[in-house]
């Protein structure tokens, strides 16, 4: 009974569900602006509706432009402005800043957070698979389906934000921020090459997806032989 | 994620991608919970992302929190331990038998090029340097 509703839930389909995933993308934005630098209520309002619709989509913003598309931003722009401006309304213009304290009720929160990272989930998905329908006819004479390249999109689209508002060493100054370790580490962490990675990342983690690309075609190669002797 | 996704779904013809099917189909079987592949897929990222999203709020972990950083952070710390241990095994060593170094311009040398010379020799032409000063103080 709930396995077929989880189901419905982490792929999407729902009545309105691209609409609920862009409120709380929005409202968990416009949250940290307002938890965070516009603390005080200083900026003027339409600074801060700006850096909270690029705090929320900066990979929509940015994203689609690496494949000469229109971004999400316009296409999509229908669903996600009116989005946007509700979200601003209700974290930073509520009578005693009662949709701030709502935002942050633990139960709240974490509702607006589920819904943004399926958010972000199901966009990864879409930008990979977009960036591997682009490609898939022109893979590299090394492998037959492109792999770096789509998964690198793909992960782009959670760091657009960060690198529109902080800058490339902003975000990048304290080591591997978690969008780029999401969508590069788990393949080995997960198939039975944990103690690897474990011991060549502690090496130094900063470099590590280069070791990860490096081992990944041994791995592979050694797990598949091992698999067809077994069976 | 990323990564795990694309090879999963996206590649047919390459190893990574058989092997990963392959491995899920083992345990799972063909429809790895009554799911098609893509399906699968779809429900494993999301499921991750939502579990670590919530991981990540302040009230748990913290927004640093992340489950791949941390066992290495875990095993990095034990390592670096270790590079400790050797650096201070090492400094003892030169403090035993480490060359003592000269500047071979203060010598009468040029362009300031180094010159290594035992300290175990230096100690040597001093005592040599003390017989003869006290031999001619006698004579």
């Amino acid at each position: 009974m709930i396995f077929p509703l989880l189901v419905q839930y982490l792929t999407g389909n729902y009545y309105k569900s691209a609409e609920w995933q862009a409120f709380g993308m929005a409202f968990q934005g416009a949250l940290a602006l307002r938890n965070g630098r516009n603390k005080d209520l200083t900026m003027s309002s339409f600074h801060a509706f700006a850096l909270s619709t690029v705090i929320a989509f900066g990979g929509g913003w940015m994203g689609f432009i690496w494949l000469g598309k229109p971004t999400s931003m316009i296409t999509g722009g229908d669903v996600t402005w009116p989005v946007l401006i509700f979200s601003f309304m209700l974290s930073h213009c509520t009578p005693s800043d009662i949709g701030c304290k709502l935002g942050n009720f633990l139960p709240v929160t974490m509702a607006v957070t589920s819904l943004a990272q399926l958010f972000r989930s199901l966009g990864m998905i879409k930008f990979i698979t977009t960036a591997f329908m682009e490609l898939k006819d022109n893979p590299s004479p090394y492998y037959p389906t492109p792999i770096i390249g789509p998964v690198l999109y793909g992960t782009m689209l959670g760091n657009m934000g960060s690198f529109m508002v902080k800058g490339f060493d902003g975000h990048l100054e304290k080591g591997m921020p978690w969008p780029f370790q999401n969508g590069t580490y788990i393949y080995l962490f997960l198939f039975e090459c944990a103690p690897i990675c474990t011991v060549v990342l502690s090496l130094n983690y900063h470099h590590s997806p280069l070791y990860i690309y490096l081992l990944l075609p041994f791995h592979v190669q050694f797990k598949s032989n091992q698999y067809n002797t077994q069976h | 994620m990323g990564t795990l996704f694309h090879l999963y779904v996206h590649d047919e013809d390459g190893i990574g991608g058989q092997y990963l099917r392959s491995i899920v189909h083992f345990y799972l079987g063909e429809e790895p919970l009554g799911l098609d592949d893509r399906t699968f897929a779809v429900v494993f990222v999301s499921l991750f992302m939502q579990v670590t999203g919530i991981l990540q709020l302040p009230a748990f972990y913290g927004p640093s929190f992340s489950p791949y950083t941390s066992l290495y952070e875990a095993l990095a710390s034990v390592t670096k331990k270790q590079e400790v241990f050797d650096d201070d095994l090492v400094k003892k060593d030169r403090s035993i038998s480490a060359p003592k170094v000269t500047m071979a311009s203060t010598n009468g040398g040029s362009n300031g090029v180094v010159a290594a010379e035992p300290a175990t020799e230096t100690a040597a032409k001093k005592k040599r340097n003390r017989k003869k000063n006290s031999k001619a103080k006698t004579s």
